[in-house]
């Protein structure tokens, strides 16, 4: 064996020891807090942190009125903190609870006649808690309030039971707001129970006893394990959660689509403008028709040239196709198609050119006519010379059709934008769209290069 | 008209833009299984004017009769009469993405309207004659230019043309296989096929030609056998050209 294969085994054994060992201590970097905290300490934190959660008038009044003692301070094993304590607090929910009917029958309409908001039954009702939280009694409850260590510090695990204890009940009480659906009156002395007329009475009331914390444990891995927890759940809520991912698939599928028969568009058009050009330069003798279509060919060619294809999809579809109900995808399709048919016009025109004139003159001197020279001679040629050029329109065609996202026709693209204004998430659905985008430009050319080995084959 | 005359040509003019008279009145007659050689020094017009009996090159005025019609007239079907006229370029000009079976079967199977078999026994035929029975199934950039030329040749043979036209079908070919094209040529004509050939091979005018066309300035300066225009030059023009050449 000689000396540089060990060397290298031996630098390969290192590193993945070092690997090994690596991911052992991230995973097990779980076990006591390296912070410790003594009482008066946790006591000061922990009101400071329920302090900082209220942000509603009523919420502020009973943060204010509340105060948590603690009376013990432990370590857990997941680097938790727990500390036993003693809560004084408004008990909202004993006082409210009774008179939620008072507040779901209020009336739903303004004066106007117009249905209130759920702004508007907010700002009615929070006078009214307020009044009911400054009346109400103190209640003493103990709880083990739980602080996790992530990154040295140390972070509230704000369990619904938890707050609901601090708030006195008022998480409890938004649930039960939310989920009904009736009130009940006393009419004629006869209790009556009545739909709710709007949801706005819910969310209005609800609003003013809302907290924003977050219920979750946290997770206190290592920062790496962290990432990948975190991007897993990211993946899940993107793509998982509500079969997010089938908007992908559609969107990859109405792509692909719209790719292949612009495609197929292009491809005719191309030929069939670059066959008129040629032909218009080629004859010395020129009918009017030939002259005719030529000036429409070099009209077409500026206009889409000379224009982004932005303007184009636009006009193409809000202008000339939605007035006459014509689906997207057409308006789509017809719009790529004449685009990309330009550049391709201009690309088998460069191959017919490059094709020498020795071989139409072969062509005709064995008795073709102009056309079939053409078909049977120069365009076969002229299309091996110019697939390399094709190819790589074809590849921007295929990341064009994103625009069709400004249409609002329901692409790879829009796909993403879907799920990113569903999820708030950036970074998962547009780099997973960009992704794909890829792997379709890299799996195309790879095919054509493949087909243009093969074409080159043939000659040899 | 005599029925053995194959191609007339009548006062034929050619001017090119910017004025230059590349044609300038030609007359000519051209008997079956003729063999008239065209010589002259470059820019004299004799490519031009073997382009011209095709049509390749559109004349300004005058007449072409190709077996009796005028091909000039805007009503006859050029491509009916290119059929019957074989044509073998300088630079051979075989189709490249096609094999040499495919590029001699094309046209007489889309032209000619003949089978497949029928078309490609008739080109191992002819590809056998020339010797290259076995690359039939080459493409072109696999050969030499001598054997480019050849298969060019057979190509324009396998439509069974009334006249072959040769430009200078020498000339882009190394010399060591000027030899083996230039013993095609002299078969086809021993077998009676009317050819009209545009070359600087001298030797070949010599020992083929039936007559010389001497080319100068867009007209035909002198004619004869090989004989009288190569021992005995009539015209200044052409004493200088042969001196400089042979």
């Amino acid at each position: 064996m000689t000396k540089k294969r060990i060397i290298a085994i031996v630098i390969a054994a290192v590193i993945l020891l070092g690997a090994v060992a690596g991911l052992i201590i991230s995973i097990k970097k779980q076990g006591e807090a390296s912070v410790s905290i003594d009482i008066p300490e946790a006591e000061a934190l922990v009101n400071e942190t329920f302090d900082a959660m209220a942000v509603t008038a009523p919420l502020k009044l009973i943060s204010d009125a509340n105060s948590i003692t603690v009376s013990d301070v432990s370590y857990g094993t997941e680097k938790d903190v727990i500390l036993s304590c003693t809560v004084s607090t408004v008990d909202i929910y004993s006082v409210v609870s009774p008179l939620l009917d008072e507040f779901l029958s209020s009336d739903v309409k303004k004066p106007n006649g117009m249905f209130k908001s759920a702004l508007n039954f907010k700002q009615e009702f929070e006078d009214r808690l307020c009044e009911l939280i400054e009346g109400a009694e103190s209640v003493t409850k103990d709880v083990d309030i739980f602080f996790y260590e992530i990154d040295g510090t140390l972070t509230l695990y704000a369990e619904n039971s938890i707050v609901d204890t601090v708030y006195g009940g008022a998480v409890k009480l938004a649930d039960e707001v939310m989920k009904r659906t009736t009130y009940t009156v006393t009419e004629n002395g006869e209790q009556v129970e009545k739909p709710i007329e709007t949801n706005n009475v819910n969310k209005g009331f609800v609003s003013c006893v809302q907290m924003r914390y977050t219920a979750e444990k946290p997770d206190v891995s290592a920062p790496i394990v962290r990432t990948w927890n975190n991007l897993k759940a990211d993946f899940k809520k993107n793509f998982i959660d509500h079969d997010r991912w089938l908007t992908i698939v559609n969107g990859l599928w109405t792509t692909i689509r719209l790719t292949v028969f612009s495609l197929l568009i292009g491809i005719v058009i191309g030929f069939i403008v670059a066959f008129v050009r040629c032909t218009y330069d080629k004859l010395t003798r020129r009918g009017p028709i030939l002259s005719v279509s030529n000036f429409i060919c070099n009209l077409y060619l500026t206009v889409t040239r000379g224009t982004p294809v932005v303007v184009q999809i636009m006009i193409i579809y809000f202008v000339m196709f939605m007035p006459l109900g014509v689906d997207k995808f057409i308006a789509a399709v017809i719009c790529f198609g004449l685009n990309s048919g330009a550049y391709v016009a201009e690309i088998v025109r460069g191959g017919i050119m490059s094709i020498d004139n020795g071989q139409t003159e072969a062509g005709r001197s064995l008795g073709f006519n102009y056309m079939q020279t053409m078909y049977h001679i120069v365009f076969p040629q002229a299309f091996k010379a110019v697939l390399p050029a094709l190819a790589n329109e074809f590849v921007v065609l295929l990341k064009e059709t994103s625009i069709a996202f400004y249409i609002g026709l329901g692409d790879l693209m829009y796909a993403g934008n879907a799920i990113r204004a569903a999820t708030y998430s950036a970074f998962m659905p547009l780099v997973t769209v960009a992704i794909i985008y890829l792997i379709m430009v890299l799996v195309l050319s790879k095919l054509v290069s493949i087909l243009e080995r093969k074409l080159r084959n043939n000659e040899r | 008209m005599n029925d053995n005359v194959i191609i007339r040509v009548e006062d034929l003019h050619k001017c090119f833009k910017g004025s230059i008279h590349a044609l300038n009145g030609i007359d000519v007659e051209v008997k079956r299984g003729e063999v008239v050689v065209i010589i002259g020094p470059s820019g004299c017009g004799k490519s031009t004017f073997l382009r011209s009996l095709n049509l390749l090159e559109e004349p300004t005025s005058g007449h072409i009769f190709f077996e009796g019609t005028d091909i000039m007239d805007r009503k006859v079907d050029i491509n009916l009469m290119r059929q019957k006229m074989g044509m073998v370029f300088q630079q051979f000009n075989l189709f490249p993405h096609m094999t040499i079976l495919k590029n001699m079967t094309i046209a007489p199977m889309k032209l000619l309207k003949k089978t497949k078999e029928e078309a490609e026994q008739r080109a191992r035929e002819l590809l056998q004659k020339v010797g290259l029975a076995d690359r039939a199934d080459a493409y072109p950039s696999q050969l030499s230019g001598g054997q480019k030329q050849r298969v060019a040749i057979v190509r324009a043979l396998a439509m069974n043309p009334d006249v072959l036209l040769f430009d200078e079908p020498t000339s882009a070919l190394d010399p060591e296989m000027v030899g083996e094209v230039l013993d095609v040529m002299k078969d086809l004509a021993r077998e009676g096929m009317t050819m009209i050939v545009v070359t600087h091979e001298m030797g070949f005018a010599r020992e083929m030609a039936d007559r010389v066309l001497f080319f100068d300035e867009g007209k035909i300066a002198e004619e004869g056998t090989p004989e009288e225009l190569f021992e005995n030059p009539k015209t200044q023009r052409a004493r200088d050209f042969l001196s400089k050449v042979l």
